[in-house]
């Protein structure tokens, strides 16, 4: 796997689109720790994460042609084939969230130390994460509230509505308005085309 | 629809959050207007972006690695019907048994069963915890049906039969070849002696070398057999005896790989490459 170590997203996925186990073993490597977060943040659930995981990187492999790096970032790639998974076994189960292990965070107490990262990376990450906190932190609470309640609970804006106790109209207004401020406030930032 | 009307419920698609109806409404209107459809997946992205940036970073267990590994080896390999001999199957355990058709009549390679078809790897991946020891149970089950001509007999059944359907232990394995990206984990169950040995990242060794595995029993190092690395770089090996127990005498201590001139060694030549204790 060393030729894959440092690999770019592009070299890796043209490892993975070249049938070459090795790439999508580093694929894995690198960005099972983003999927299985989203993964337990939505079905709440470890071993469910975990399956989720195994299921999102075999579908990278099989459908690795259908990735183009034109439209967005390979993690983001992967994060909506976890989203639609989580939904699906979310629908599945009829409620959500709602199994729970107990305390997620010291459940993961063990495995809570990603792959290592070179530290400037690391720096870089930490800073672009930083940023899209604070442009988070910048909606209108009840905008980000319903965006949340879409994004992790695969709730859809009926389920929101009813469970806030919110009119239709004002969820799908709060969404639109929150979706739309939400990709303003990445452009300013660079971290989404204009 | 108008353009301006499906610019409203951009925002809910990109977040999967439509009714059905409006859904509908929505995606015929993508069909006549690329822009809206370009307007969504850049919403998505960002909704991934932000979201997805914003989670506590947390990783899988180390087990998850390698039921994964496990898997993907089964993608890479699918059953290759040209390669089955004609001979009877061997008796496999039940779990095994029920995945395989019997030989045909006229002697000819058994047909495949439509579920290990390589277009049918449609995992019930959601099926609880029954589903990895099932899918670990039918790599194995792969695993030896693709190497049954070169094993012999008592091998393969030992082979077959190891007890994945339990509880297990993962142990990591690191050493000289970890910063060549070579890695490995050994898997023990919580049930029974044997254990597999599972190594990522092996390149073809030189002609005339190969990888073997050995396992330490008191102090002495005892030849558990060869890891052959496929095209992708994984092997795997079962191991006999890696649990202690009243049956099958004291626990190994280690377990390590090395590669070796010989092709039988009775004892490791060269430095161990991965290594563990147990």
């Amino acid at each position: 796997m060393q030729q894959y170590a440092d690999a770019t997203d592009e070299a890796l996925m043209a490892g993975v689109r070249a049938a070459d186990g090795r790439a999508v073993a580093a694929l894995y490597d690198k960005y099972s720790g983003l999927v299985f977060s989203l993964g337990l943040r939505m079905l709440n659930d470890r071993e469910a994460a975990e399956e989720l995981v195994q299921e999102v990187f075999l579908r990278a492999w099989r459908q690795a042609a259908s990735y183009q790096p034109g439209l967005g970032r390979l993690s983001t790639w992967l994060l909506g084939i976890a989203r639609n998974l989580a939904i699906d076994e979310l629908r599945r189960r009829g409620a959500r969230p709602q199994k729970s292990d107990g305390d997620v965070d010291e459940q993961l107490a063990t495995y809570s130390s990603p792959q290592a990262e070179d530290p400037a990376e690391q720096t870089i990450r930490h800073a672009q994460r930083d940023e899209i906190q604070h442009a988070l932190a910048a909606l209108p609470a009840t905008q980000r509230q319903v965006l949340e309640l879409a994004y992790y609970g695969g709730l859809t804006q009926s389920e929101i509505a009813a469970r806030l106790g919110d009119p239709l109209g004002t969820v799908k207004t709060r969404m639109r308005l929150g979706t739309q401020k939400l990709r303003e406030l990445l452009e300013q930032l660079g971290q989404v085309a204009g | 629809m108008n353009e301006k009307h499906c610019y409203d419920l951009l925002g809910g698609e990109a977040l999967d959050a439509l009714d059905a109806e409006e859904r509908a409404h929505v995606l015929s209107h993508f069909a006549q207007c690329p822009k809206c459809c370009d307007e969504c997946g850049e919403l998505r992205h960002a909704l991934h972006l932000c979201f997805g940036a914003t989670l506590p970073q947390r990783a899988p267990s180390p087990l998850a690695r390698t039921q994964f590994l496990a898997r993907l080896a089964v993608e890479l390999h699918p059953l290759d019907t040209a390669t089955m001999p004609a001979r009877p199957m061997l008796p496999l355990p039940p779990m095994i048994t029920l995945t395989q058709q019997p030989p045909t009549p006229g002697g000819g390679a058994p047909a495949v069963p439509s579920h290990l078809a390589p277009s049918a790897h449609r995992y019930a991946w959601m099926l609880g915890g029954a589903a990895v020891p099932a899918m670990l149970v039918l790599v194995l089950g792969v695993l030896f049906m693709q190497t049954r001509s070169q094993l012999d007999s008592s091998r393969s059944q030992q082979a077959a039969a190891f007890p994945l359907a339990g509880a297990h232990r993962v142990t990591p394995l690191s050493g000289l070849a970890t910063r060549q990206g070579v890695a490995g984990e050994v898997i023990v169950p919580a049930s029974g002696s044997k254990g597999m040995v599972l190594v990522t990242g092996l390149r073809t060794p030189p002609a005339g070398m190969s990888y073997r595995c050995w396992v330490r029993y008191a102090d002495r190092w005892v030849d558990s057999g060869r890891l052959a690395p496929d095209s992708s770089g994984i092997a795997m090996i079962v191991v006999d005896h890696l649990a202690g127990g009243p049956a099958s005498g004291p626990a190994s201590r280690g377990v390590a790989v090395s590669m070796e001139h010989s092709p039988r060694p009775q004892a490791p030549t060269a430095p161990m490459l991965l290594s563990t204790t147990l």
